[in-house]
């Protein structure tokens, strides 16, 4: 993406608004790999379900511990498992889509109908699967979010280069005696990356969410580990007692899923010069 | 008193300006043509007339417009047909209910069904047509239907906007002989633009010549194209008489590509169960190429010209036939073309935005064809290529930027350097100056003789423009519906010719 794309970018509000939440927690997500406020691990029962005060500032949950430090940590496994989730289906479905669009025939039609597959079942169903047959774990959950994130990247990545290949200097590379491969990694793959991007973006906040999810009916990560979905879940028995120890987590992912959302959203606005041409008239050129 | 006047008309976006000091008057009943190359502002002192501009654009000066106040000014007193038939038509409705919307909104009291009906009549369309959907047509049809619904509220004045450049040569005459009758009939004006000379010289009266915004003649049509004052309109005048180039040192060599009995079909979609429906693209074609022999390949659209193009390029495969190569034959059924003959053959393409990678820098794009060459040293890549651009005019400082920063003519001028650097034996150019403006048309037609002359590359010059191909090719060749009808000596075919296409073809020719 170049320097200008991205001055542009910052003009639009509402990728001004999800690069500021989003680069929020990922702040908080390194910060809390090396420091939080209070250690998470040691539990300190007498001082449960604390209220807001100056020595925990957001609490403290049914065993004592610190809610803010729960939720930086919570907040840094749910952004761990969405992003591999994201990585696993990018690094697997964009291949599989450049090869589709690249030979066609009988190899496309095989992917694509994989993709189907994929799409027929359920995502929960088959995380569900997968954690029975390995267990439940942070790490099958982004396994099993992942696998559903391959045919998402497959398609937006074969559509996009579908239409690149008809193309007249695909053409040329092609007399040029370039092999599929090399056309599809030198002259297709950095044309689409930008729409690889912006579906990289919000397939990240729907792996929060799904984590979110999968961790709540206790398929993903597992105690002593936390995450937002776990915070949830734990906090569910007490919700009316203690209300604020299912709020604050709840509200931690919401504003995590829309500040990706909106970065999203932006960038796509950005990068489409389809919703960009104003009145419809080519005055640029 | 005239219908349109337009007196200083100033137009910016920002502080650009794009549009300085146009003055225009349109009387009625008058035919009036602008003509312009891209971006010399012709398309915005239309949609300023009609009150269309986009909002960003800042407008003024004084546009006049002596039309009955109240009424709506587009539709019904102004109508305008657009330049591209794809997008103009709604693809979810009968076209006959296009037409019958713009008739509700301005003529709400007449008995619409019989309104269209005469409408469709009156752009020689069968009544049928009314019933069908924008798919279903053509593109001379789909714009017959934008002319009807411009011609719904009963203007005063018509715009059209380039209309037939998106059509072929003989559906553009046809166009253009309709919107001539429906003006004289209906006694109706008429502002057309176009970048086309010979469109505009066909139908206007009064021309104006619009460079980047500003007007540099105008006049009636016969005065200016007689006796240019300027010489901007001088120029594009020449351009639309191509220069007659021939080899003068060189001779005619012996044959260079052969190709016997090549035929192509293609599946037409549709269900599996159905039974197949195939489209004989190409059928039992024979031809022979000499060294430094020029080529011409005309034909209607939809011919086969391009897919026997692609097939001579490599770029598809044919499904019978042979291709005989330099003495080598180079039609194995499966695998791709040998290298050997990759090196030796090339092509250029219709359209310089899109041939060259918007994310590489020109050094990418012409160093890339040397993949062919695993054999060469550093020094000897960047010779030949430095070599190719000198030989087409440019220099190898160019090459750090990217496709964007040029223009139309540069960008075909990198092209064809690019189909150089390999130093073919025969290059395939694809309406290699179409998509150019035709000023700098004569520039690449130039060029390319020049690099005929003093390499002896053999060209395909593929056209439906059959002026260009009677001024750079020997010989040429005329297709019709996958089959080549008539082929000779290009001066022997356009002056007596036998098939019907060519007979058509040289008919629709819009000359001035």
């Amino acid at each position: 993406m170049d320097s200008g794309l991205f001055a542009r970018a910052l003009k639009h509000p509402s990728f001004r608004l999800g690069l500021f939440g989003s680069a929020g927690f990922l702040l908080l997500a390194i910060v809390s790999v090396f420091w939080t406020p209070h250690p998470t691990d040691i539990v300190d029962v007498p001082n449960r379900f604390g209220e807001f005060s100056s020595v925990n500032w957001l609490g403290t949950d049914y065993l004592g511990r610190d809610q803010l430090s729960l939720l930086m940590v919570g907040i840094a496994t749910s952004l761990k498992v969405a992003a591999l989730a994201v990585a696993i289906g990018a690094l697997i479905g964009v291949p599989l889509g450049l090869i589709a669009a690249a030979q066609r025939g009988w190899l496309e039609a095989f992917i694509l109908r994989g993709n189907d597959f994929i799409f027929a079942f359920p995502a929960i169903i088959s995380a569900i699967i997968i954690t029975t047959l390995f267990g439940p774990s942070a790490i099958n959950a982004m396994v099993a979010i992942g696998i559903f994130n391959i045919p998402v990247f497959a398609r937006v990545a074969r559509g996009a280069a579908l239409s690149l290949w008809t193309l007249e200097y695909v053409d040329a590379a092609k007399l040029s005696g370039l092999s599929n491969g090399q056309i599809s990694f030198r002259h297709i793959l950095p044309n689409i990356a930008s729409l690889l991007i912006v579906q990289a973006t919000i397939q990240l906040s729907l792996g929060v969410l799904a984590e979110a999810g999968l961790s709540y009916i206790g398929l993903g990560t597992q105690p002593p580990e936390t995450s937002l979905g776990l915070m949830l879940k734990e906090a569910q028995s007490f919700f009316f007692g203690f209300p604020m120890q299912a709020i604050i987590p709840g509200i931690a992912i919401v504003l995590f899923v829309i500040s990706f959302n909106l970065l999203g959203d932006g960038l796509r606005d950005t990068l489409d010069p389809k919703l960009t041409k104003a009145g419809g008239i080519d005055v640029a050129s | 008193m005239s219908l349109v006047e337009v007196k200083a008309l100033h137009i910016s976006f920002g502080e650009r300006e794009v549009v300085s000091d146009i003055n225009l008057s349109i009387a009625q009943g008058q035919r009036v043509g602008v003509v312009g190359e891209s971006g010399s502002g012709k398309s915005l002192t239309a949609l300023s007339i009609i009150d269309l501009l986009p909002e960003a654009a800042i407008q003024h000066g004084e546009i006049t417009r002596n039309l009955p106040k109240g009424d709506k000014l587009r539709g019904k007193h102004i109508g305008m047909v657009f330049q591209e038939p794809m997008t103009t038509l709604n693809p979810l409705m009968r076209v006959g209910d296009q037409i019958k919307e713009a008739l509700e909104l301005h003529l709400p009291d007449i008995d619409f069904d019989s309104r269209v009906a005469e409408l469709v009549a009156e752009v020689d369309l069968p009544p049928t047509t009314a019933l069908r959907y924008p798919h279903e047509l053509s593109g001379g049809q789909r714009q017959r239907i934008g002319l009807a619904i411009a011609l719904a509220g009963e203007p005063e004045l018509l715009i059209a906007d380039e209309p037939t450049s998106a059509l072929d040569m003989i559906t553009q005459a046809q166009i253009i002989s309709l919107i001539r009758r429906i003006c004289d009939q209906r006694k109706m004006a008429l502002l057309f633009i176009s970048h086309d000379l010979g469109a505009v010289s066909a139908l206007c009266d009064h021309i104006h010549v619009l460079e980047k915004g500003r007007q540099v003649e105008h006049g009636e049509t016969t005065a200016v194209l007689k006796s240019p004052r300027e010489d901007y309109t001088k120029r594009l005048i020449a351009a639309a008489k191509p220069t007659r180039r021939r080899l003068t040192t060189r001779k005619i060599g012996t044959p260079l590509l052969e190709l016997t009995g090549i035929s192509k079909r293609f599946k037409l979609p549709g269900p599996f169960w159905a039974k197949k429906q195939y489209l004989q693209a190409l059928d039992d074609i024979s031809l022979t190429i000499n060294e430094a022999e020029c080529v011409g390949l005309v034909g209607p659209s939809g011919c086969g010209k391009t897919t026997l193009s692609r097939i001579i390029a490599g770029l598809n495969k044919a499904q019978h036939g042979a291709i005989r190569f330099d003495g080598q034959d180079i039609s194995q059924q499966r695998g791709q073309m040998p290298k050997a003959a990759r090196r030796e053959l090339s092509m250029v393409f219709q359209d310089p935005f899109g041939s060259f990678d918007p994310r590489l820098t020109m050094a990418h794009s012409l160093y890339e064809p040397l993949n062919l060459m695993p054999e060469l040293g550093q020094t000897e890549r960047r010779e030949r290529v430095e070599m190719a651009l000198e030989r087409v005019g440019l220099s190898p400082d160019m090459l750090n930027r990217h496709p964007h920063a040029f223009s139309g003519g540069q960008r075909q001028r990198f092209a064809i350097a690019r189909s150089l650097v390999l130093r073919p034996k025969l290059v395939v150019l694809d309406e290699p100056v179409s998509a150019l403006d035709v000023s700098i048309r004569g520039d690449v037609l130039e060029l390319l003789a020049e690099l005929r002359e003093k390499f002896g590359i053999a060209y395909l010059f593929v056209s439906h423009d059959l002026d260009v191909v009677r001024a750079v090719a020997d010989r040429v060749l005329v297709m019709e519906r996958g089959r080549i009808v008539e082929q000779g000596d290009v001066d022997a075919v356009f002056d007596a010719p036998q098939a019907d296409i060519t007979k058509r073809l040289l008919n629709a020719r819009l000359s001035i």
